[in-house]
């Protein structure tokens, strides 16, 4: 049967000494479109440790970006405080403002400025900068150092705006949804150079995304947010875990199978009818290695057809589902 | 002050890198200048003789010319990066605002006063008289686009969008196009307007430049002109400064 393989790195547990990024009941208000108020980040708590990597993962609307830029010194909270390196994210923002960079999910450069202006410009707003040869260099860009943003390929142009969040080699980058719209290659680079950014440069990563993959492959730790509030915080390894190993197993019949027969099998807990019309059905197991021959066994005696038969181990896609009731995909 | 220094360095490779505005702002005025140049009127001058009515509108037509490059230019310019999210990405950064103004700024009056230049050398080879004082002619109208594109960057401080920028500058430059003296003299204004006529920002330039052009005036000659510009230079940069917010923060 399929094992489950994490390949997240290891956790650095930091509590000891002092977290790099600190929220504490954070909520935000804003007016509904049809009256009254709702709360897009609904008391958020959490901390993430130097040095690691903090996935956020979400669906849209979840309150992600709002929560980063409030992080960020972007926007006032409605109540709550955040802090990175201890410097309050309102009260000592200019200080803060000095210690991280930030990639935002929507936002542009000067148009009419070619990559290295804009990398010295920026460079300019800080203390101290990377000069731009170099940081253009990291991520393969010094052959389009003339070049204007609005000439470089999607993937090209989020490999800038992450490592012009580095102009001022901040011990803490925010990269809020780095991969959206990207195609799967440009999405593999890009993890590559986040991982780089974590394990050679040696900083703290916090991202945001709505694809779990991502999540999983980036973070040492995935906090799972949806509607403005943590459901779930820990490693990869240990969400997945808590579903107690729940694997699926999904498959078509030719009729559908009536009583509750699937029910029956061994290691079942769970039988979901799909209501696709073609008589898919999805078991939930706790060991596919006794179901599945079983299913087979039963197919064969009562007649009827084991077709497109998969079996997949948790996600955090599942974790996901369980934690709140809705698919990651809405 | 590396901070600025960036800033207006990299805004004035902008403007020049944005061929199509460039080349309108540069256009319009000249434009403007010929259509003038066109025609053969007579008019009472208010007061100044030996004038053709051309002589007597040119400078003016600088004045106008610049306030409006200036203050709508600026205006539309910040509002743009609004829209697109520049400054957004510029808010996170530690940027004082102060710097951002005086950079963008900075860069703005450099570029009016090479179209300042312009419009002074084709308005003089078409028949206009601006004297032999350009220098100082130059001070003023630096003076001048200082006060306008500060007060654009008061309006870009507010609104939100492109269009409102346009909309809220026009606004503004419409009766000051009339009421400052441009065309018809100040003189021939109800009495009880006059003293407000005065006041308007453009006004004191388009005194200080015609009697430059006109009438061979010097600095010294110029004191009340003076006092008023920087009045407005200082209102100007002040309402900047004041009104101008990076985000909703």
């Amino acid at each position: 049967m399929t094992t489950q393989t994490i390949t997240a790195p290891i956790s650095p547990h930091g509590e000891a000494g002092s977290p790099a990024v600190r929220v504490e009941h954070l909520v935000k208000t804003y007016p509904h479109p049809d009256g009254g108020t709702f709360n897009a980040v609904d008391d958020l708590s959490f901390t993430v440790a130097t040095g690691e990597v903090l996935g956020i993962l979400g669906p849209n609307g979840a309150g992600k970006s709002t929560t980063l830029e409030i992080i960020e010194g972007l926007q006032r909270p409605t109540s709550g405080s955040t802090s990175v390196f201890g410097l309050d994210s309102i009260a000592d923002n200019a200080a803060m403002k000095t210690r991280i960079g930030v990639q935002l999910q929507a936002s542009s450069y000067f148009a009419y400025l070619t990559l290295e202006e804009l990398l010295t410009l920026f460079g300019s707003f800080y203390p101290k900068a990377i000069p731009a040869e170099e940081l253009l260099d990291k991520v393969g860009l010094l052959g389009k150092r003339k070049a204007l943003v609005g000439q470089l390929s999607g993937g090209q142009a989020q490999r800038f705006s992450i490592v012009a969040a580095m102009v001022n080699d901040p011990d803490i980058v925010f990269l809020d949804e780095p991969t959206t719209g990207l195609d799967p290659q440009a999405r593999r680079n890009l993890w590559e150079l986040v991982r780089s950014i974590n394990d050679e440069d040696g900083k703290t990563v916090v991202l945001t995304t709505h694809y779990m993959e991502e999540a999983e492959e980036l973070s040492h730790r995935v906090a799972i947010i949806d509607a403005g509030r943590i459901q779930a915080l820990d490693t990869p390894v240990g969400l997945i875990g808590s579903l107690a190993g729940d694997h699926a197993v999904s498959f078509s019949a030719h009729r559908a199978i009536e009583d509750d027969g699937l029910e029956a099998l061994p290691a079942v807990t769970g039988v979901r009818a799909k209501a696709n019309g073609v008589h898919s059905y999805e078991l939930s197991t706790s060991s596919p290695r006794d179901t599945v021959p079983a299913l087979f066994q039963m197919a064969s005696v009562r007649r009827f057809e084991v077709a497109d038969l998969t079996v997949h181990a948790p996600t955090l896609e599942d974790v996901f589902l369980n934690v709140t009731g809705r698919s990651l995909r809405d | 002050m590396k901070q600025t220094a960036q800033l207006f360095l990299a805004t004035t490779k902008m403007l020049l890198r944005d061929r199509a505005a460039f080349l309108l702002a540069l256009i319009f005025p000249i434009v403007f200048v010929l259509a003038f140049a066109v025609f053969d009127v007579s008019f009472d001058t208010g007061g100044l003789t030996g004038v053709d009515y051309f002589e007597y509108v040119l400078p003016a037509l600088l004045a106008i010319g610049l306030m409006n490059f200036a203050m709508v230019g600026m205006a539309a310019s910040v509002a743009r990066y609004r829209e697109q999210q520049i400054l957004k990405r510029i808010v996170v950064t530690p940027l004082r605002p102060s710097s951002f103004i005086a950079g963008q700024v900075g860069a703005r009056v450099l570029l009016a006063a090479v179209q300042t230049g312009l419009i002074m050398v084709v308005g003089t080879l078409v028949g206009g008289s601006l004297g032999s004082s350009w220098p100082l002619l130059f001070v003023i109208s630096t003076l001048g686009n200082l006060i306008f594109i500060s007060l654009g960057f008061a309006i870009a401080g507010r609104v939100r969008t492109v269009d409102a920028a346009n909309n809220v500058a026009g606004l503004m430059t419409t009766p000051l196009m009339f009421f400052s003296g441009s065309f018809f003299p100040v003189e021939s204004m109800p009495g009880w307007l006059q003293p407000l006529a005065d006041l308007l920002p453009l006004t004191p330039l388009i005194d200080s430049m015609r009697a430059i052009a006109l009438q061979g005036a010097a600095l010294t000659d110029l004191g009340s002109e003076l006092a008023l510009i920087a009045a407005w230079i200082i209102a100007g940069l002040g309402l900047a400064r004041m009104t101008f917010r990076f985000s909703e923060m």
